[in-house]
């Protein structure tokens, strides 16, 4: 990883900026496909449970739009479930994208969400920085995880359920049905699980771009490079045990270049 | 053409044969063909099925019962036209206990179901319509099942004992497949079906009331084979509960096309648009409604211009309900509203939250440490 002297205003010299590696390309080009998969999903989902007549003139052997929008809500499904699994293989391979430990709601990781959802609201105290995604980004992703699980398993239900058991035999079963609570509640569910996506969403989006723009981290050119920015004020509290720990004060010249390769060397899973 | 006697009891074996000679032979078929239909038979079963039916020599004993019920299970079954009631009742089976419609009444009505029960025994079918409350009335002299007595005895011992003896048990209509309006929440009779009370498997026809066709179609199924037919996982036969109404309805190319009603009378009822927007629980609803309609194949709900009800499915009394409105009501202790009101608060609060924060704290970033305004100091 690269380290540049670089200044941002009228602080001079002193404040030098890493550039970190979060994620790689491919899990980034994995996030945009989900992305557009569950923009896709809504708004046909939303058409599927809203249907309005305008798009729907002329006969009904000519038209064919909620047929359509059915099918394109069916595809993307499939690239979602399809990216999801992925993304969550991806997650407990390659070193730079090794972060399935930030994503399991475990007792120090919901700590940390909870810290860092203080410092946000309050600001007060110092927060901590990670290499990965934070803990309370960690905990929202387990949660829009968790619910795509629930639409995909009550979505393959509303489509299949009834159908001759072949490829969707399991979404056939009656167990499933009743597992959920019936055909009814699998729709509540799913409408719910809806409604709690576009809520998670509006959250993260929001906060992607208020945190960009408040501490200047790069958080958002991370998601489409992979590599966000740390300062090395910063950095001496690196709290994530995959990341990046530097203990001493930054050296200049030559010693630089020693702590950049202290850094190389505790990338992934072997911090010191 | 049609003999009617009062008491099957009375009527001899010349007089049963000479009642089959009398009827027309035509019709006859009809009847054997459309029941071959009905099972998914193919067309060549058709003689199979006019021997069974019309070569039992001692014809089938059926014992009906009727518990928590509005009796319109019995009256679906009695409007058949084809066959006739009489037909049904006299020619076809032996119904030898139908408090509805048989002609004794009293100590002789007993009378009538114990010689049925011991004639017969291992060999009857049970016809049973409407719940079992199995509550306990309030009250110093209430006792469990109270709440329905026929005879002195309570449903559940009614039930008890006579279906411990019987070759099968036919539970017609939703009530005594599932519990029926009794059993909506609350429930405070303690409403549950039959197969829930005694313990037992039976086939369910439900529907409110049930389609006769499907339920004169398990009778006949086990009169041809000696068997009831395979069903799903609440008892349904599938011939007849295999499909979805949604996947045979007469109005899904304008469900395809985006063509919906969005009030009864409007331009679109009127062109026969889907009832999707009108609460139409076709999607999550199997039965063979579409296919076979009611009355002699007069018509069915959608047919009619008003959405599927759902009454064939369990619970359909608390699911399906509103009847005009997608989905029910979320029942979350403390909150009753539906799934778009819960949602669309959650989605509002997410945004008006995030609006506050943002302008909270963009109006106050220079107070706060570690912010890019405070490292340009």
């Amino acid at each position: 990883m690269a380290y540049a002297d670089v200044g941002l205003g009228n602080e001079g010299v002193g404040d030098i900026c890493l550039a970190v590696q979060t994620r790689s390309l491919f899990a980034c080009l994995l996030h945009w496909i989900i992305f557009t998969a569950v923009v896709i999903l809504a708004v046909t989902g939303i058409y599927i449970g809203y249907p309005q007549y305008y798009y729907g003139r002329g006969e009904a052997y000519d038209v064919f739009v909620m047929a359509d929008i059915r099918y394109f809500h069916l595809l993307a499904a499939g690239a979602l479930i399809a990216s999801v699994i992925f993304r969550f293989y991806l997650a407990f391979t390659a070193s730079c994208n090794r972060d399935i430990m930030q994503f399991i709601p475990t007792p120090s990781n919901v700590m940390g969400a909870a810290k860092l959802a203080f410092y946000y609201l309050t600001f007060r105290g110092k927060h901590a920085h990670y290499r990965f995604i934070n803990p309370l980004g960690g905990l929202g992703v387990f949660i829009m995880a968790a619910l795509f699980a629930v639409q995909s398993i009550t979505g393959v239900l509303l489509y299949a359920h009834g159908a001759d058991p072949c490829l969707w035999g399991w979404a056939g079963a009656n167990w499933l049905v009743d597992a959920v609570g019936g055909q009814q509640n699998a729709r509540i569910l799913h409408k719910l699980s809806m409604y709690m996506l576009i809520f998670i969403v509006i959250i993260h989006v929001y906060m992607q771009i208020w945190k960009t723009s408040m501490f200047a981290e790069g958080d958002i050119a991370s998601i489409i490079g992979g590599y966000k920015i740390f300062r090395y004020s910063d950095i001496g509290h690196f709290a994530d045990r995959y990341g990046i720990r530097i203990t001493e004060p930054p050296p200049s010249g030559e010693r630089m270049t020693k702590a950049s390769h202290a850094m190389e060397e505790g990338s992934g899973q072997n911090a010191p | 053409m049609c003999r009617t006697t009062q008491n099957s009891a009375s009527i001899t074996t010349d007089e049963r044969i000479e009642t089959f000679e009398g009827m027309d032979r035509r019709a006859f078929m009809s009847f054997c063909a459309k029941i071959a239909a009905t099972l998914g038979l193919a067309p060549s079963f058709i003689p199979q099925v006019a021997e069974a039916v019309e070569g039992a020599v001692r014809k089938p004993s059926v014992i009906w019962l009727h518990f928590q019920e509005c009796t319109a299970d019995s009256e679906a079954f009695l409007a058949m036209n084809y066959p006739s009631v009489e037909e049904l009742v006299l020619n076809i089976l032996s119904i030898d206990y139908h408090e509805t419609i048989m002609a004794a009444n009293g100590d002789q009505a007993e009378e009538a179901l114990k010689k049925a029960m011991a004639d017969n025994k291992g060999k009857y079918l049970v016809v049973c319509e409407g719940a079992i409350p199995m509550g306990t009335p309030p009250g110093p002299a209430g006792k469990p099942g109270m709440f329905c007595t026929v005879a002195g005895r309570t449903a559940y011992d009614l039930a008890k004992d006579v279906c411990k003896d019987a070759a099968a048990v036919i539970c017609v209509g939703t009530c005594s497949s599932y519990g029926g309006v009794q059993a909506q929440r609350p429930n405070p009779t303690g409403a549950v079906s039959v197969g829930e009370a005694l313990g037992i498997p039976t086939i369910n026809i439900p529907g409110c009331p049930h389609n006769p066709v499907n339920s004169v179609a398990t009778i006949v199924n086990y009169l041809l084979l000696g068997s009831l037919p395979k069903t799903d996982r609440y008892g349904r036969p599938l011939f007849a509960f295999g499909k979805r109404i949604h996947d045979h309805c007469l109005r899904r190319a304008h469900f395809d096309a985006g063509q919906f009603v969005e009030k009864f009378g409007d331009e679109g009822a009127k062109n026969r648009w889907c009832l999707y927007k009108m609460g139409c629980k076709g999607p999550q609803t199997y039965s063979n409604c579409p296919t076979v309609e009611f009355n002699d194949g007069t018509s069915w709900p959608v047919k009619a211009g008003h959405g599927c009800a759902g009454c064939t499915e369990p619970n359909f009394w608390d699911a399906m309900q509103p009847f005009y409105e997608r989905l029910p009501n979320v029942h979350i202790p403390g909150v009753e509203a539906s799934a778009d009101k819960i949602g669309l608060t959650l989605v509002g609060a997410a945004a008006v939250g995030a609006a506050g924060h943002a302008v909270y704290t963009f109006a106050n970033r220079d107070k706060f440490t570690d912010t890019i305004e405070k490292k340009k100091e």
